[in-house]
């Protein structure tokens, strides 16, 4: 487990658990299944990112799942926010979604929350969190959980997309640079507009920020920190790039920090 | 002189048309925001995609901002990073 991340672990897995698990048990280990189990992850947004890293990390096992919405399901949200069903059309997403994932994984304890993401709501809604997945569709509102996660030192894995574009990065507070380090330039409102998007953008982003999650809770592997991956669908490329921090980031920065 | 090599990434490549400039400017101190100007006077699309994105600068793989300098032969990075969700 990441050093950041501090949960107990959950004590022991039961028959059907080790069945369920066996093919990624074979790659961390029971004891990295006992993170998992043991693990608080709150997804904010259940949209095209937010439903398919919900539903990988519903499947992986992770103790539980906070899903953060307060929209309802409409017809133009089904090209890509895939556990929205036409059945689902004026449903709230946290609920539309919960039900899905229940199914899928009952060992999983989903809960939703259907409230708005402002700068009051936000330490509420993080902080039982282990680790906070961004499924967010404008700056604003990232910008508001990257600050209250730099403030109470959660982890915080960030995607963005757009047409066949995105962008992905695992902040750790204090350790990487936060969003407002690498987006300086981004707007503070929060502001979600209409954008153009292919649903297998969202899902390949977010099925990575699953993965980042699994990593930075079983300890397996090393997470995208300090480095931001910019995927470009058009011509199917991963570019992998440096970022650092800021020194006089109004979210994370440090007067006296070196750069 | 100042001889940089440009990388654009997604949408500020569409804009220019291609992926990668090599551009020399004037002047003993240039800016990242002196290569985006004449970015922007070069490709007027680019200018208009930049009045709804965002741009991450990159200077040879480090976070800049705009009134950071410049030297000969580095690499500057323009991306976008996006928002959606």
């Amino acid at each position: 487990m990441h050093p950041e991340i501090s949960s107990v672990n959950a004590s022991t897995l039961s028959k059907e658990e080790k069945i369920r698990y066996s093919r990624q048990i074979m790659i961390f280990g029971e004891e990295g299944q006992k993170k998992l189990k043991s693990a608080r992850v709150v997804v904010v947004g259940v949209g095209g990112l937010g439903s398919a890293s919900s539903t990988y990390l519903t499947a992986a096992g992770v103790g539980r799942l906070i899903l953060v919405d307060k929209d309802v399901v409409e017809l133009d949200n089904l090209n890509r926010q895939v556990l929205h069903w036409t059945r689902d059309i004026g449903k709230l997403k946290v609920r539309s979604a919960a039900e899905k994932l229940r199914e899928l994984n009952p060992e999983v304890d989903v809960e939703g929350l259907a409230v708005e993401v402002n700068e009051e709501s936000v330490y509420d809604i993080i902080k039982e969190a282990d680790v906070v997945v961004d499924g967010l569709d404008n700056w604003g509102t990232r910008m508001i959980i990257n600050k209250a996660c730099v403030e109470l030192g959660k982890p915080f894995v960030h995607a963005g997309v757009h047409g066949m574009y995105g962008q992905l990065t695992v902040i750790i507070p204090h350790e990487s640079p936060c969003l407002q380090c690498i987006v300086p330039s981004a707007g503070t409102k929060p502001k979600s507009g209409t954008f153009p998007v292919l649903g297998t953008t969202p899902a390949i982003l977010a099925t990575l920020q699953a993965q980042e999650v699994i990593k930075l809770i079983t300890g397996h592997g090393r997470p995208l920190i300090g480095k931001l991956l910019i995927f470009d669908g058009t011509t199917t490329t991963f570019t992998t790039i440096e970022v650092s921090r800021r020194k006089n980031c109004p979210a994370c920065g440090n007067p006296a920090m070196q750069q | 002189m100042v001889k940089v090599k440009v990388k654009l990434f997604a949408v500020f490549a569409d804009a220019v048309g291609t992926k990668e400039l090599v551009i020399d400017l004037s002047g003993e101190k240039v800016k990242v925001k002196d290569v985006l100007e004449y970015i922007r006077s070069k490709y007027p699309k680019f200018r208009e995609v930049e009045e709804n994105v965002p741009i991450l600068m990159l200077v040879n793989g480090i976070n800049v901002l705009p009134d950071d300098e410049v030297k000969d032969r580095d690499e500057v990075s323009f991306l976008p990073p996006v928002s959606g969700g």
